[in-house]
């Protein structure tokens, strides 16, 4: 990128707001996956206005571009694998209006997650996407990822909490969608940015709706003998027409984890632990958690434990949020999966990814986000064995087979990114593979917003043809 | 338009490229009955290769008699059929044909619920009414259609027959194109299939009423009860007639609560602290059925709606000032629904006036929309009903 170029993106947002030293480019070489690219330059826009000029003059001089939040993806989203710059969003960061009649909040896309639930709590309403990364992840990030999280059985998807967006399409073009266009009745292709990962344009503005908060809480823990007689009870609380805020399973190798770490006196001997919570209206969640303790008793549970005040339930939640940093005991590191299943498929995906383990002769730990069929299956290598590695590899590949053999889907919260690109077709024809290439060319002529992501178009073919 | 003698050249060679395809001829318009994908699929590579232009359609709810665009209609009526129920996994596949009414009908039996709205308009399709994202009385709850799609398949105006998104409600595998067909009014594909997920009954509801002198009124009262955030998933204000009470007073709120028995039972009591509850209708099926009727005795009417559409806020600041000069103007027939956000005035008549002013607030499509629909249509053949998306027809 020459110097012109530098000079052009400087006059736009500012000297400041342009780094170019060594130390800033490493420092956005990475998100949370294991790729790491350099970019030639990281730009801060502060309005739309700067990045549509940003966008205009790439096409013009043809120079790549990927947008970035807080940069917890863990598929490769915001990593800028073909150089170019990186447009980091984090400046964007005001709460433009809480409406409260509307229910609904307008914010810039570099608004961080947890600072819109704080500007809510005191009204009495919350945004319900609450991934794990909600402290530094921010709004446009969630959007363009279609973050889950751990509420998402009875909140759903973040897509589900969007209703307008602000786009800057990768030509430059402004456009408002949803909620914040014009005209009720017109051709509305707002939805088409949920989870587009930062390829389709950059969101600029989300209007979310907001959630009332719940007046209260049910925390419980139940432990069963095997997983699946954990995922099965998870099947049949929501077919009984009880849907909780959270359905979370942990097996063993996991609890263990924990309470070797946390000394939390965790049933060690449990094959798989599932964590429940429900909330609601004060008088019907003590009459809610009651039938769940019916229904996990009937499924065999080997014991349970209701958290009796707030102290109890942080302590039964540290044991799910320390899962992922206990692990570290076993082995230096993890691959995590995030394959999605029906519900009623758990049992078996779980079965599967226990015996692709053994086969494979590795350690898989299992989490899952039951209550949406969301399994995070960690493999656990050491990344000094380059054999370890290899066979974590297969494996996670049986894994992406088993899911789609069961009407399940390769990622229900990570992302494509770069991570699963491979994967695309096993689990898309070639006529649904074009017609995502084409929506893709057909916005993105020159191919220069986020290259070589979600689609495996190679530097080769980065050159639209649409 | 197509001239009737061109209409049968063109009935004979669909026939002759398509055997299997059903079609008819009926008061000036060509309609083709695709039995499948397959014959879907070919029917519009074939329209795609001619340059004909087809109107895709389900029901042909929503027009009341306005008709623009092509005479050759493409429907999806015979595409009908429950392809499966999920019932541990709360989720529903159907083809695009099946009518609302009948997919609610056969969803309650199994205590479940897609939450769109049947009682205005039973006949509509799957397919049209996730071309137009219809929500509902409940919307206000439980959002439009298009938050309970997991997954579609579609035709392409190409011809292809594409499959997006899937089965499970946390899907991030490439775009989400599910949304694709929001307002599309079947302007970029044909729906032929969908998946949707469903959520349980609510254990109970109550509907309380309230008689009050006008609509301004309704919405202070309604604005009331929306600020103490009841579990209420609709807020409705009409004309008394409408529920055949014979009152003194002309108009009249309605709100719906739902939610577990303790609840509903609770807020009940809470809320007849508040508000003069002239009548009240408890259970869940009840609470339906006298909905239900309330509708069926608006359908009979045979009324025209105009319908504005415009947020909470407005309502509750601004409307009060539109609504006093309709008053002044005589416009008895007036619709409340706080939940969405939207006025509707109902008419025996056409009014010139108001169409034109609602035209008004129509803009052109969008440059997103235009540029997809310019490539992914290059021959224009999907084509849209209703007049007042004449500009989609422009592109």
């Amino acid at each position: 990128m020459n110097s012109e170029i530098m000079g052009k993106l400087e006059k736009i947002v500012g000297r400041d707001d342009v780094l170019v030293s060594r130390l800033s480019l490493e420092m956005y070489a990475y998100d949370s996956s294991p790729f790491i690219h350099l970019p030639e330059a990281v730009v801060f826009p502060k309005s739309t206005a700067e990045v549509s000029e940003i966008m205009k003059l790439a096409n013009k001089h043809n120079f790549k571009v990927v947008p970035r939040g807080a940069g917890t993806c863990l598929s490769g989203g915001a990593v800028p694998i073909y150089g170019g710059i990186v447009m980091a969003l984090t400046k964007m960061d005001k709460i433009l209006d809480i409406d409260i009649v509307n229910e609904t909040a307008l914010v810039e896309s570099g608004v961080i997650n947890l600072r819109l639930q704080q500007a809510l709590d005191p009204l009495g309403y919350m945004f319900a996407p609450d991934p794990a990364s909600q402290k530094v992840a921010t709004i446009g990030g969630n959007v363009a990822e279609c973050a889950g999280g751990i509420k998402g059985v009875k909140f759903g998807v973040t897509k589900e909490h969007v209703l307008g967006m602000e786009v800057v399409l990768p030509t430059g073009e402004v456009v408002m969608l949803g909620k914040l266009a014009g005209s009720s009745l017109s051709p509305n292709l707002m939805g088409i940015f949920n989870g587009s990962e930062g390829t389709l344009g950059i969101i600029t503005r989300v209007l979310v709706k907001l959630t009332k908060k719940p007046e209260d809480v049910r925390t419980m823990m139940a432990v069963f003998a095997s997983l699946d007689k954990a995922g099965e009870t998870v099947s049949t609380i929501i077919s009984r027409g009880i849907v909780p805020t959270t359905l979370e399973i942990m097996d063993q190798t996991l609890v263990k984890a924990v309470d070797d770490f946390l000394n939390l006196g965790l049933p060690r001997n449990a094959e798989a632990l599932l964590l429940i919570e429900v909330d609601g209206h004060e008088i019907e969640v003590d009459s809610q958690i009651e039938t769940i303790v019916e229904i996990c008793l009937e499924m065999g549970a080997a014991g349970y434990k209701k958290a009796e005040n707030s102290e109890e339930r942080e302590s039964l939640w540290l044991a799910r949020r320390s899962g992922n940093g206990a692990l570290g005991r076993i082995k230096p590191a993890y691959m995590v999966q995030d394959i999605t299943v029906p519900r009623s498929k758990l049992p078996e995906m779980f079965r599967l990814i226990n015996s692709i383990g053994k086969k494979y002769s590795i350690t898989i730990a299992q989490m899952a986000h039951a209550g949406d069929g969301n399994l995070h299956p960690h493999l656990l290598y050491d990344p000094a064995d380059q054999e370890e590695y290899h066979r974590v590899e297969l494996a996670s590949e049986e894994i992406f087979k088993a899911a789609l053999d069961l009407e399940g889907c390769l990622t229900g919260e990570h992302g494509i990114g770069m991570e699963k690109l491979k994967y695309m077709s096993l689990a898309f024809s070639e006529d649904d593979l074009a017609f995502k290439s084409k929506v893709k060319k057909i916005l993105d002529p020159n191919m220069i917003l986020n290259p070589g992501k979600v689609l495996n178009f190679g530097p080769d073919t980065l050159k639209g043809d649409a | 338009m197509i001239c009737l003698h061109d209409l049968y050249t063109l009935h004979e060679e669909i026939k002759q490229e398509i055997p299997a395809l059903s079609l008819e001829i009926n008061k000036g318009e060509l309609i083709v009955y695709p039995n499948n994908n397959q014959e879907m699929a070919s029917f519009i590579k074939y329209c795609n290769e001619k340059k004909i232009q087809v109107i895709p359609a389900g029901s042909r709810t929503i027009l009341d008699n306005l008709r623009h665009g092509s005479n050759i209609i493409l429907s999806t009526a015979r595409m009908n059929r429950i392809i499966e129920l999920a019932k541990e996994d709360l989720t529903v596949t159907v083809e695009s044909g099946i009518q609302i009414k009948e997919l609610t009908v056969f969803l309650k039996q199994y205590n479940f619920i897609l939450p769109v709205s049947y009682q205005d308009k039973p006949a509509s399709t799957i397919g049209g009414l996730l071309a137009r994202d219809a929500g509902g009385l409940e919307e206000y709850n439980h959002g439009a259609i298009s938050d309970y799609v997991l997954g579609l398949e579609f035709v392409a105006p190409t011809g292809e027959l594409i499959k997006t998104g899937g089965k499970t409600v946390k899907n991030v595998s490439g775009y989400d194109f599910t949304r694709f067909f929001v307002r599309s009014w079947g302007s970029l594909g044909i729906i032929t299939k969908a998946t949707f997920k469903l959520k349980p009954v609510a254990e109970e509801k109550c509907l309380l009423i309230s008689l009050c002198k006008n609509p301004i009124e309704a919405l202070e009262i309604m604005e009331k009860v929306f600020r103490q955030k009841f579990s209420a998933v609709t807020f409705l204000g009409m004309p008394t007639d409408y529920l055949g009470i014979s009152s003194g007073e002309p108009y009249v709120v309605l709100f719906v609560l739902a939610g577990s028995k303790m609840v509903v039972t609770k807020q009940t009591e809470d809320l007849s602290k508040i508000l003069k509850v002239d009548k009240q209708v408890a259970g869940r099926d009840e609470v339906d059925k006298s909905i239900e009727k309330i509708y069926a005795a608006l359908r009979s009417l045979q009324l025209i709606d105009y319908s504005l559409q415009m947020d909470r806020k407005w309502l509750f600041t601004q409307a009060a000032k539109l609504l006093s000069s309709l008053d002044n103007q005589g416009v008895k027939h007036i619709f409340i629904d706080a939940g969405r956000g939207q006025i509707e005035i109902k008419s025996k008549q056409h009014l010139p006036e108001l169409a034109d002013y609602l035209k008004q607030t129509m803009t052109a499509p969008d440059i997103l929309y235009t540029k997809l629909k310019k490539s992914l249509d290059p021959n224009h053949i999907m084509a849209v009903e209703n007049p007042w998306l004449a500009e989609v027809n422009k592109i």
